[in-house]
């Protein structure tokens, strides 16, 4: 125990908060040697970094390793480890206490007790059947008793279905499933399919439970008889191995207190009063709490009546919170009373009956009377004012009723076609054009970008602008007219054609441009650098109107330059 | 003008059918379940909450498969939506069925309509190809570029993933068993071998069709299935 204590010690407390709480849990109080139970270690607003090792009374033995499961809701980690156990031997086992001793709060992890029953014996030959048990074969109206389903198959089982039980004078709640283990009846073993629901009769009597069940049976097909052959699903209705008969009856009437009221069970009842100092008039807040397990469902702490000494409210219940099972638990109300006069000196004694299902006898657990001062500072009137104020009563607390559908929706919200919520034709053209968009800017940027990084291309392109320029400087006077045109033509052909200015000659350029150009201005071309050449060579040769030449050779040049640029 | 053209794309289709499903939800109210359903399933196109309602009156009316079909039908509209879950599963347990979730993807988009999804899926676009474009100027784009085309890849990619898990061919090929309990063929024949049975209001996938038959995948099995006992959730209200 205390090298558990030491362990536990290390690794809660460096890592506790100040709010950070450890407790156990059972997921069952009450098990058959043939169950597991869960339980759980519980650490609220901390984490733990390892599993604690939990000491475990003799005859309770750890089923699997334990698990570690996490809740994390805003901010805060609940932490929590599973333990899986069974129990050998029927008894009563005690788990705990643990004190963790701990800087964290003390925190004292309280002992949990599992009660557990011998398994009844079965005999069966049959590959599947079901059996239905209850923890008592007589019990009292308004007593919970546990039912038990089980489901013993040696073939594989899928879905069951069950048909409702008619529930005529009892209550019953869902069924769960519960951990099981394989379960040896005649040498043979079964796997063991377990379900638990509380069971609370409402009148006297007996009731039999006989239900068909519809379980989803997989086999292998019989006509294939190979091991590799498929499995088919049938569905195969089943029936209880023996109905089960539950006689109901009401506690004794011998020692039954007047104030009785159908409660079974142990429970403890505790009230206070606040404020004790009050004028008349002035409000009194009652507090009662009922804790104990058996009716607790049903009960309600026990509240003040309306009398000639107090104005009461409704009592308000604060809280109401159920171990596992449902069974067990606490319940608390606040009730609001009002002295009516000066001369009221406590407040009554509250009483509480139920039949003792432990002692099998009727008991009254009392608390108070609570003495209190009321100074009498109202005057006839105001009294009668208060004493005409609503009597609100005892009126029942508010129960669940029932579990309904959740009501209809006020908006219809959008209605769409399907179609709509398809994606068309719109969607891939709205979402494809910024990439279109982008594919096109880009291009054009390519584009512009080539033509500046690349200096042919970029006197390729510049050259005819060039060339209008030139044509203007032909009409000044000066040198001969075809050293000009020389100028303008080798300048204008060697940006057009990307050619050294200096290296130009007659057989290059009708190589390139008899590609690009009719023979016609092909022709031209040769015979005005032939012209020039003559003229560069033989000096001015210049015959006729300069004038005639200019507009001659502006006639050529313009339509050797249209023709390059197609 | 942007804003135009997006509302004319995403709102012309859209009718808001107050005065009928109001008037259905009246009736409801006034317990008269057949005429609210009818109203209900008159109204042209679905929501969530038009399909949440009918799935609520047609569980008034005792028709616990084709309420599953609605509510299921809703919930690929809305996964988050606890009222469609709380219905859905108090229909599915009378039906003592196990409802398959939905999967993982569409819960994970859950949290936008199908519309939304293709809103923001084109807006991304918008976004991605306007950088792109403004990097052609902007040196600083260009630079950012290692960083910033992965990153808005990986959005085209997840809205994209987000369009397509919200599209309702996403369900297409999801059906609801009509019949307490059906029982499947080897094949497409009335007097074929039986297979296996699948109680009603259970989840199964279309696999194929031949004429009047499905042939649906269900508990790990295919089987043949008259047509008419299975209800498909892109043919309600049809």
């Amino acid at each position: 125990m205390k090298a558990f204590q030491k362990f536990l010690i290390s690794i809660i407390i460096p890592l506790s908060f100040l709010h950070a709480e450890v407790h156990l849990e059972l997921s069952r109080e009450a098990i058959t040697t043939d169950d597991t139970v869960d339980l759980l270690l519980k650490f609220e607003s901390m984490h733990i970094t390892s599993i604690p090792r939990l000491p475990l009374p003799e005859g309770l033995e750890m089923v699997g390793v334990p698990r570690r499961e996490a809740i994390s809701m805003y901010g805060v980690s609940d932490n929590r480890v599973r333990y899986t156990l069974r129990a050998e031997k029927p008894g009563t086992y005690k788990i705990g206490p643990f004190d963790t001793n701990g800087k964290a709060g003390n925190e004292k992890i309280k002992a949990v007790t599992l009660t557990v029953t011998q398994a009844k014996a079965i005999q069966s030959t049959e590959n599947l059947f079901v059996t239905m048990e209850s923890s008592a074969d007589e019990i009292l109206v308004n007593e919970t008793v546990e039912i038990t389903l089980s489901f013993y198959s040696r073939v594989s089982t899928g879905k069951i279905q069950s048909e409702d039980f008619e529930e005529n004078g009892f209550e019953i709640t869902e069924f769960q499933s519960v951990p099981t283990r394989p379960k040896r009846i005649g040498g043979v073993e079964y796997n063991v399919e377990r379900y638990i629901a509380q069971l609370t009769p409402t009148k006297t009597g007996n009731i039999t439970f006989d239900p068909n069940f519809k379980i989803q049976v997989r086999e292998r097909q019989k006509s294939s008889g190979s091991y590799y052959a498929p499995y088919s699903t049938r569905i195969q209705r089943i029936k209880l191995k023996e109905p089960l008969v539950l006689k109901v009856k009401n506690p004794p009437e011998e020692g039954r207190p007047d104030d009785y009221e159908g409660h079974l069970g142990t429970f403890r009842l505790n009230a206070s009063v606040s404020p004790t100092k009050v004028n008349v008039g002035d409000p009194i807040t009652l507090r009662v709490e009922l804790i104990g397990s058996g009716s607790l469902q049903q009960a309600l702490p026990p509240g003040l009546s309306e009398s000639d000494d107090f104005k009461v409210y409704e009592p308000k219940l604060l809280t109401k919170s159920f171990r596992p099972g449902g069974r067990s638990g606490q319940k608390v109300i606040e009730q609001v009373v009002i002295p009516k006069h000066g001369s009221v000196t406590e407040i009554p004694e509250l009483t509480f009956s139920y039949y003792d299902t432990t002692s099998k006898s009727y008991k009254t657990l009392k608390s108070g009377p609570f003495p209190i001062e009321v100074k009498a500072t109202l005057t006839a009137d105001d009294a009668s004012i208060i004493s005409s104020l609503p009597s609100m009563g005892n009126s029942p607390e508010l129960t669940k009723l029932g579990d309904d559908l959740i009501y209809l929706k006020i908006r219809p919200g959008k209605i769409q076609s399907v179609s709509t919520l398809q994606p068309g034709i719109q969607f891939l053209g709205f979402s494809s054009l910024p990439f279109a968009l982008w594919a096109f800017v880009g291009l054009v940027v390519r584009q512009k970008h080539h033509r500046v990084s690349d200096p042919s291309n970029r006197r390729r392109q510049e050259a005819p602008r060039r060339l209008r320029k030139h044509l203007r400087q032909l009409e000044e006077k000066g040198l001969d007219i075809y050293t000009r045109i020389w100028d303008v033509l080798s300048e204008y052909l060697s940006a057009r054609l990307n050619l050294p200015p200096g290296e130009l000659n007659t057989q290059d350029v009708s190589n390139i441009l008899q590609e690009h150009v009719s023979p016609e201005t092909l022709k031209a071309c040769e015979k005005w650098m032939q012209k020039c050449e003559q003229s560069r060579f033989a000096g001015n040769t210049t015959h006729g109107n300069r004038r005639h030449i200019r507009e001659q050779f502006r006639d050529f040049i313009l339509q050797l330059d249209q023709e390059l640029g197609k | 003008m942007i804003r135009g053209i997006l509302l004319s794309l995403f709102m012309t289709t859209g009718v808001f059918a107050d005065s009928p499903f109001e008037e259905a939800g009246a009736l409801y109210d006034q317990g008269k379940f057949e005429e609210a359903l009818t109203l209900y399933q008159s109204i042209e196109g679905q929501s969530s909450a038009l399909d949440y309602n009918t799935g609520n009156t047609l569980m008034r009316l005792k028709q616990t498969p084709e309420a599953i079909a609605y509510y299921r039908r809703a919930l690929w509209q809305s996964p988050s939506d606890p009222d469609i879950r709380a219905n859905l599963n108090r229909a599915v347990a009378q039906t003592e069925t196990v409802m398959s979730p939905l999967p993982f993807y569409r819960k994970l988009c859950g949290f936008l309509t199908a519309e939304q999804w293709q809103l923001a899926f084109i807006t991304g676009c918008w976004i991605f190809a306007g950088l792109g474009i403004a990097g052609f100027k902007i040196q600083a784009l260009r630079q950012a570029s290692v960083w910033l085309f992965p990153f808005l890849s990986l959005m085209i990619l997840t809205l994209g993933a987000g369009v397509w898990a919200s599209m309702p061919s996403a369900y297409a090929d999801e059906a609801i068993i009509r019949p307490d309990v059906a029982t499947t063929r080897f094949e497409p024949l009335p007097d074929a071998t039986e297979h296996f049975s699948i109680p009603g209001g259970s989840v199964v996938k279309i696999t194929d069709q031949n004429r009047n038959w499905y042939k649906i995948s269900a508990l790990d099995e295919q089987g043949w299935i008259p047509a008419d006992q299975v209800i498909r959730l892109t043919e309600l209200g049809k």
